[in-house]
């Protein structure tokens, strides 16, 4: 396996800190850098203003693909952007919009080292620290790591998540699903549905080397509605649907699951697999390319 | 509002059927399926807690069966099995689930091994043979038919460990007979499987620390190396997956703040996912089963979080809401973090079991009480633990065994299944068997049922759990101890010179009191591959041989201690006899001392006799020669008148001739005089004599007299010193004596360390309330420091507290860094730095100036001891997993730069002066010597059956005194190659040693309670021991100034000065008076003169 952060060079904003963190700061930029990623930060000039820290802000933080903001145990409020915050509260303000207005997969770290919130003692940092626990939400993440390595680590693994090889796929209102041992059927059945509704079909074969996994997580992405069929494959087909709704996102997925079996054979009596987002049937196979429609329309009239 | 079922399986491994919230670690299943693809075997391995069966169970099975797997067939034989107690039986039952034979039919093909199972798979109709004419002369179609009917044969060996855990399987480094068959089949059935290419897989599930000893097995280490596929550590990604997504797939909802909070709320390593899941579990029951979005108000009501991070309106509906709960529930939420979840919840049950038992279950007597069903619950989870190499893990056990062990005729196992069911029940999950809602006689168990802990993370979270497993540590430890006693007592023919000694037979008959150790109990421990059925029997004869050899050391010592006082009565006579004769000898001394004087007074006599003689005989001749003066004038005076008258002449020749006359008569007395004034000289020199004599006699005479007062003012002195240890209404009497004491014993050259008056010294400040305890924090005290001034502890809370000696007060207290696990132990490696161990056995180093921590990253067990390099930056930590490890100090995460293993675990190291060599005390009673640059190591000494517990050195390190844990001590001395003494101190264990500032003095702490103080130079003259505190001293140090502080069980730290005159000085400053004479007629006595003892004594 490759990681991409061997080739991705990463832009990351390291907020101001105050001066009791000074030296985490000045470490995590150097780690920062080793781990093949590119800082980006005020630089360091005593002369540099309220006015200019709002606009190197605004500038850096639209560069960067994250931001990182230490807390440290002191506020230091000051006069800035009309407000009368602490720079790292106006920093984490300014990021947090970012992630709010342009609704990217722009990430804000905050790293409190517990070494660190062990030893506060300044009210207003406290109830800082506080405010920020309390309001996380989605691409925020907080972090309590002691060592700078373990968390530029957990950066990583956020930052540059495994991404699958991309499969051929395409748009389509139905996806249908069946094993090679019902291929007979299976086909039958498809190309009456395929006559009504654009369907994309697949035959899972044992044998061949094909990602079935990845591939049919990448084509549901296209698809509106997943039908998954079986005749004499009852031992394949509940594993294999309770599989592909996990893969697909679940309770939480865009794609209803139509799961369809023949009644007439006996085996099939006890295949069941209730869900939120999967409707689990058992009809004559005459009847199936029927309910499919029944449910797709319901779908479509639904939505 | 609709109960959802809860994604989170608890403390229980997700099943194949939950498969489908089995989140973040698809990226592993992937993986474990490629390498099985072309493997055909895959041995999962990794640490406790790591998820390895669900990994299987949830993820590579579900999988296969969905046809993610690319295998020959669409049907799958799972043949799962876990090696337990009988493995071979338990893989012929999983056998015989799927195949079409008898569980027996199947055992007897298995038990001859090697390729038995390929043949059974051959036999079997799901086996399709490609050379047969059947498939050969098939169509497509057919072949698509007969295909349909075959199935890939899976066989998982679940928590293969277990083949080394269990006494059965393996002991002694030695696999059973059907272990062995069990671990060839598996084997050869994989190997056949390559190379034939058969649709047969084969997954082991192992705990990455067993993999040592896979060595037991032919050909495993070999496919360890083939197929082993470690459990990756679930980065930070996966590890919210695990959080978020079943939730999600469930349809429940879980907050980001919450996810966050649990992610870095969970300690890394060990446990992390069991902990994480039951706590999901926990928070999933607590959100109205899914239907609330999980968030930190509910973690902080499982006890799993402190309020402070909730707002201000959640933090007041908790306080609303925890003023309702029991009160009992309430002190659950002092120590709020995310491990308290777990020992919260299993509290709750401890507590609650008695009313479920009584209550609820509308079946069984409820003819027990509360604290029965305490003790039960107390009982079965010792039972479901035990002991293995020093740490404590699960032990499968019946129901039957664990009322067996409980031992009580009112008892039933019906009563032993009612009060764990609650453990059992469904959202509990804490013991094996579960109780399936729906099945109502899953609440009934059989006698012979085996129960088991679900996980091992409770052994090691519910903080009650733990404390009594220290409890079955320490019963486990004085059986095992006992044991070899009692086999040498056998061995030697029950010889009476064996039985225990009367320190040890005290310490024993304590322990035997108050655990009474039964047959069943000393069965679980008993177990191994020879067991068979008269295990019982065996484990009766034993327990009644350890009452018995009990009785008869008992008896034997109660004999012994008679005979020592027939010897001391005989003693005291002959004693009494001396006494009688040094009195004689005082008394013929006297006479002799008095004829001396007689004959000095006659030799006196004799001389002023003499003298006077020779004062007449002066007197005479003075008188001679003034008549010769007139004789010759007389003759003058005729010879002048001569010539005047002729007749004058005759008167005058007669006159001459009587002048003549006498003066001859004259000369004769001054002849006479001469020879009596000769005779006075000689008899005067005679007199002399006699008096150097009757001098010498006289001065013998005072010699004796003196010995005998000597001897007896000694005598007074031991007696005032016993006497000032006695409680008296007025202290100053303490104070008094004891002083007298002293100074009778320094005035008649007793020995300046007299331990009875160093203890009547101690003592008597002790009633005038000058105590040397001090008690300056509540908190155990985990390890101290301590120079002149200052007295630093380590307490179990993290935090050091430093004490001024000289203000009496507490001059500063910090807290460390946050801990989550316990504090197991630490050492000062000087007043800079602090090693400190953890319960789960990971170590840190901390710089006390600069308040940094860093990890050690080595040790697979808890520490024992560290000790600081004196030549280099170095410091060595040695401990119970046998290793000594060498590690720079730099504030830096580290691993041990070098690594020595002995052959037992370690209790004490210690650095030579040379800083090259490192004296370690081990456990199997060696000493080791081991060259840090070299590598190479040395064996000193090796006392069988000890344990070599202590070791302390000098300040210069050119003496070093190793303890032992039945009473020796050995000094080695590294200058003169290493030569060592042996001295027996005790007949109880050396818990401690340290050597004052000079190296004078040697002081060891025992573990009957004592502190002995050795003068090194004479180690059995003069020990001072101290026994003033009731208190086991677990370890000892003296301060720059010799003071020496030791820290005591109680959590207070003691101190004792170093000698008689430094108390003395002290006694002498807070003395306000004498004793008055009726005082010191009382105390003293009336036959010595009083005497004032503050003023007549000056201690210089």
């Amino acid at each position: 396996m490759i990681f991409d952060f061997f080739t991705k060079k990463i832009k990351v904003f390291v907020s101001e800190a105050s001066d009791d963190v000074l030296y985490l700061k000045s470490n995590l930029e150097k780690v920062l850098e080793s781990a093949g990623m590119e800082v980006l930060c005020i630089n360091n000039n005593e002369n540099i203003d309220e006015n200019n820290i709002i606009i190197e802000t605004q500038k850096l933080l639209n560069q960067a693909d994250c931001s990182i903001h230490i807390i440290g145990n002191s506020f230091n409020r000051i006069n800035l952007d009309n407000q009368n915050i602490s720079i790292s509260e106006y920093q984490l303000q300014q990021a947090q919009e970012k992630i709010n207005l342009n609704n990217t997969e722009f990430k804000v770290f905050i790293w409190h080292p517990t070494s660190v919130s062990s030893q506060i003692s300044d009210n207003e940092q406290d109830d800082f620290i506080s405010q920020i626990r309390q309001s996380i939400h989605h691409n925020m993440i907080y972090s309590n790591r002691d060592i700078a390595i373990s968390f530029v680590e957990d950066i990583r693994s956020v930052m540059y998540s495994f991404k699958p090889k991309e499969i051929k796929t395409k748009n389509s209102d139905l996806f249908f699903i069946y094993n090679q041992l019902d291929e007979e059927s299976a086909k039958a059945i498809s190309n009456l549905v395929s006559d009504i509704i654009d369907t994309q079909t697949l035959e899972i074969i044992l044998s061949e080397d094909i990602d079935y996994s990845e591939l049919i997580v990448q084509q549901v992405k296209k698809s509106k509605f997943m039908v998954i069929y079986y005749k004499n494959t009852s031992d394949w087909a509940e594993p294999f649907v309770k599989q592909v709704w996990k893969k697909t996102g679940g309770a939480s997925s865009n794609v209803p699951i139509l799961f369809i079996g023949d009644e007439n054979v006996a085996e099939n009596e006890h295949i069941d697999f209730e869900a939120p987002n999967v409707t689990s049937i058992k009809v004559a196979n005459d009847i199936i390319p029927i309910e499919i429609k029944v449910q797709f329309d319901s779908l479509t009239e639904n939505n | 509002m609709q109960n959802k079922k809860s994604p989170y399986p608890g403390l229980r491994p997700f099943t194949e059927e939950e498969s489908i919230y089995f989140k973040g670690r698809d990226l592993h299943i992937k993986q474990i399926i490629e390498q099985l693809e072309k493997k055909k075997i895959t041995i999962i391995t990794g640490a406790s807690g790591d998820g390895k069966s669900s990994l299987v169970y949830a993820g590579v099975i579900p999988n296969a069966r969905a046809g993610f797997f690319h295998a020959e067939y669409n049907n799958w034989l799972i043949c799962d099995f876990r090696p337990e107690r009988n493995p071979l039986t338990n893989l012929a039952k999983t056998l015989a689930n799927n195949f079409d034979y008898s569980e027996n039919e199947i055992y007897n093909e298995l038990k001859l091994g090697f390729s038995s199972i390929i043949k059974l798979f051959k036999k079997s109709k799901y086996f399709i043979d490609k050379n047969s004419e059947n498939w050969l002369n098939a169509t497509n179609d057919e072949k698509r038919i007969i295909k349909s009917k075959g199935a890939n044969l899976f066989i998982l060996a679940d928590q293969f460990e277990e083949f080394f855990t269990n006494p059965e399987n393996y002991s002694n480094g030695v696999p059973s007979e059907e272990a062995y068959v069990t671990v060839n089949l598996l084997l050869e059935t994989a190997g056949i499987s390559i190379v034939e290419d058969l649709p047969i897989f084969i997954v082991f599930t192992m705990r990455s620390d067993f993999i040592s000893q896979s060595v037991a097995f032919t050909g495993l280490p070999e496919y360890i190396g083939y197929s082993q596929f470690f459990i990756p550590r679930l980065q930070r990604n996966e590890f919210q997956q695990v959080i978020e997504e079943p939730a999600m797939l469930a349809g429940g909802k879980i907050s980001k703040r919450l996810t966050e909070t649990l992610i870095n709320e969970s300690r890394e390593g060990f446990d992390q996912l069991p902990i994480i899941q039951h706590t999901l579990n926990q928070l999933w029951i607590m959100a109205e089963s899914g239907n609330d979005e999980m968030d930190l108000e509910h973690l902080v009501k499982l006890a799993g979080l402190d309020t402070k991070y909730l707002s201000k309106t959640d933090k007041q509906e908790f306080e609303k809401w925890i003023k309702n709960q029991e009160k009992f529930k309430q002190k659950f939420f002092k120590s709020a973090d995310l491990t308290n979840v777990l020992n919260t919840h299993a509290n709750i049950l401890y507590e609650t079991a008695f009313f479920y038992f009584t209550e609820i279950i509308e079946w069984g007597e409820k003819n027990i009480t509360e604290n029965d069903a305490k003790f039960i619950i107390k009982t079965a989870f010792q039972s479901l633990t035990k002991i293995d190499q020093g740490r404590a893990v699960r032990n499968r056990a019946t129901l039957r065994e664990i009322t067996d062990i409980i031992n009580n005729e009112n008892i039933s196992y019906e009563t032993v299944c009612g009060v764990l069911n609650i453990f059992r029940l469904k959202n509990n999950n804490f013991l094996r068997p579960f109780i399936d809602a729906s099945d109502i006689e899953t609440q009934f168990l059989h006698a012979d049922t085996v129960l088991d802990i679900t996980h091992e993370a409770l052994i090691r979270n519910w903080e009650l759990l733990v404390y009594w497993e220290n409890e079955e540590k320490e019963n486990y430890n004085n059986f095992q101890d006992f044991k070899i006693q009692l086999q040498r007592w056998i061995d030697s023919g029950k010889s009476k010179e064996f039985v225990l000694p009367l320190g040890t037979l005290v310490h024993f008959e304590n322990w035997y009191e108050k655990f009474m150790p039964n047959k069943y109990w000393i069965a679980k421990y008993e177990k191994s591959i020879d067991s068979n059925e008269n295990l019982m029997d065996e484990a009766d004869i034993l327990a009644d041989n350890i009452k018995k050899y009990l009785q008869i050391s008992r008896k034997t010592i109660t004999n012994i201690e008679k005979a020592k006082k027939r010897r001391r009565a005989i003693y005291l006579i002959a004693s009494i006899v001396a006494m009688i004769v040094l009195g004689a000898f005082t008394y013929w001394a006297m006479l002799e001392k008095a004829n001396a004087l007689d004959q000095q007074k006659i030799a006196e006599e004799k001389t002023r006799l003499a003298e006077e003689q020779t004062r007449i005989v002066e007197a005479q001749k003075n008188e001679i020669l003034t008549a010769n003066e007139i004789a010759e004038k007389e003759r003058l005076k005729a010879e002048n008148s001569a010539k005047e008258a002729l007749w004058a002449k005759a008167q005058s020749d007669e006159a001459k001739e009587n002048a003549v006359f006498l003066r001859v008569l004259a000369e004769e007395q001054t002849i006479i005089a001469k020879n009596e004034k000769l005779n006075a000289l000689n008899e005067k020199v005679e007199a002399d004599k006699q008096r150097i004599i009757a001098e010498k006699a006289k001065n013998t005479a005072i010699v004796a007299s003196d010995s005998t007062k000597v001897l007896s003012y000694l005598s007074l002195a031991r007696s005032l010193a016993l006497k000032a240890q006695n409680p008296y209404e007025d202290p100053q009497i303490n104070l008094l004596l004891a002083m007298q004491a002293y100074y009778f014993n320094i005035k008649y050259g007793g020995f300046e360390r007299n331990p009875d008056i160093y203890n009547a010294l101690r003592y008597s400040l002790t009633a005038n309330g000058k105590n040397n305890i001090l008690n300056f924090v509540k908190e155990n005290i985990v390890s101290f420091f301590v120079d002149e001034r200052f007295l630093t502890v380590h307490t179990e809370k993290n935090e050091l507290v430093q004490y001024d000696l000289k203000l009496n007060d507490i001059l500063s207290r910090e807290r460390l860094f946050k801990i989550k696990i316990p504090i197991n132990s630490s050492f000062f490696l000087s007043d800079k730095y602090l090693v400190i161990g953890f319960e789960d056995r990971k170590q840190k180093l901390y710089f006390i100036e600069d308040k940094t921590e860093f990890n050690l990253d080595g040790h697979g067990g808890l520490i024992r001891s560290a000790d600081k390099n004196p030549t280099n930056n170095e410091f060595a930590t040695a401990g119970r997993d046998k290793t000594i490890r060498i590690w720079d100090i730099k504030e830096e995460n580290q691993k041990s730069k070098k690594v020595y293993t002995a052959n037992s675990r370690v209790n004490a190291i210690k650095y030579t002066a040379d800083g090259k060599n490192i004296l370690a005390a081990c456990n199997d009673g060696s000493i080791i010597l081991w060259n840090v640059e070299t590598g190479e190591d040395k064996l000193l000494d090796k006392k069988e059956g000890t344990r070599a517990i202590s070791i302390g050195e000098n300040d210069k390190r050119d003496v070093l005194a190793v303890g032992y844990d039945n009473g020796n001590v050995i000094l080695v001395y590294p200058n003169k190659n290493y030569n060592y003494k042996n001295y027996l101190l005790s007949n109880t264990g050396i818990n401690a040693i340290d050597f004052n500032s000079s190296s004078s003095v040697m002081s060891v702490s025992k573990n009957n309670r004592n502190i002995d103080m050795n003068n090194i130079e004479n180690m059995s003259l003069n020990t001072i021991k101290i026994f003033d505190h009731e208190v086991k001293v677990r370890n000892l140090m003296f301060a720059k100034n010799d003071r020496l502080y030791g820290l005591c069980e109680d959590n207070t730290i003691r101190f004792w000065e170093k000698d008689n005159k430094t108390y003395a000085d002290i006694v002498k400053s807070i003395l306000k008076r004498n004793f008055t004479k009726e005082e010191w007629e009382i105390h003293v006595g009336n036959n010595v003169k009083y005497e004032t003892t503050l003023k007549g004594w000056n201690s210089k």
